[in-house]
């Protein structure tokens, strides 16, 4: 059952993200490069994961589920910092006629990595496997983006002329940013009690 | 994993095909024939 409900949401994602890079190819790319790249990247990370999630379902041997987990980890973590790059491009775009454009684009590249570098601090265990300490990790970074994410929409919503297409845009990755914080959270509450929330985690 | 669906579907829906040429929103062409 939880194999068939997996299978059936890969097969619905992999179709939209078919549907949107094909959207893109008709021109929008030109507007949107970095969005467009991170569609295409997030399409090529998901296409590397699949193979081991389906070694893993189906044959968990020790092997299978330490490849699964390398490519997790390094696919996670490409696209966290990514994802952050983008919200932050995002922001500059959003802000383009603004006098402290500069000032605004240092402070979220600073703020960025602050968070982000005080998490890792405060989350690293050379001691465990990565995924231990990985999980509440990429839940602060999902929160961290969707901070960004926040004052992304704020300045859009100030816009005079609204573009609802961007709006678009950072809504809909504010709701993944707020799933993923959840799905993380629960993922690592789930190591320590062993319990119902591991079947939840992967859900959001 | 659902919310990235979710998320993907917003993009698509705000990557939404335009209008074909020689539609109603086309400069200088009626919305309706002449009568």
């Amino acid at each position: 059952m939880n194999a068939a409900l997996t299978f059936a949401q890969a097969l619905i994602w992999f179709w939209l993200e078919a549907v949107l890079i094909t959207r893109f190819l008709r021109g929008d790319w030109r507007r949107f490069p970095l969005v467009f790249t991170y569609v295409v990247a997030d399409f090529l990370v998901a296409a590397a994961e699949t193979p081991t999630i389906w070694a893993i379902t189906f044959r968990s041997t020790q092997a299978a589920r330490s490849w699964g987990a390398r490519v997790y980890e390094r696919g996670e973590v490409f696209l966290e910092f990514f994802t952050f790059v983008l919200v932050i491009s995002l922001i500059s775009r959003a802000c383009a006629g603004f006098r402290s454009r500069r000032l605004m684009q240092a402070a979220c590249v600073a703020g960025a990595v602050l968070f982000a570098g005080i998490s890792f601090q405060a989350h690293y265990d050379s001691r465990i496997v990565p995924g231990l300490w990985m999980a509440p990790w990429t839940r602060d970074l999902n929160l961290g983006a969707s901070i960004l994410d926040l004052a992304l929409w704020t300045l859009l919503m100030e816009q005079r002329k609204k573009d609802q297409r961007l709006l678009l845009l950072s809504g809909a990755l504010g709701i993944q940013f707020a799933g993923a914080a959840i799905g993380h959270s629960l993922r690592s509450m789930a190591t320590h009690y062993h319990a119902w929330p591991s079947m939840l985690g992967g859900r959001w | 994993m659902l919310t990235s669906l979710f998320r993907v579907y917003l993009w698509v829906r705000a990557f939404r095909a335009p209008q074909p040429a020689g539609q109603a929103s086309a400069p200088g062409v009626p919305s309706e024939p002449a009568r």
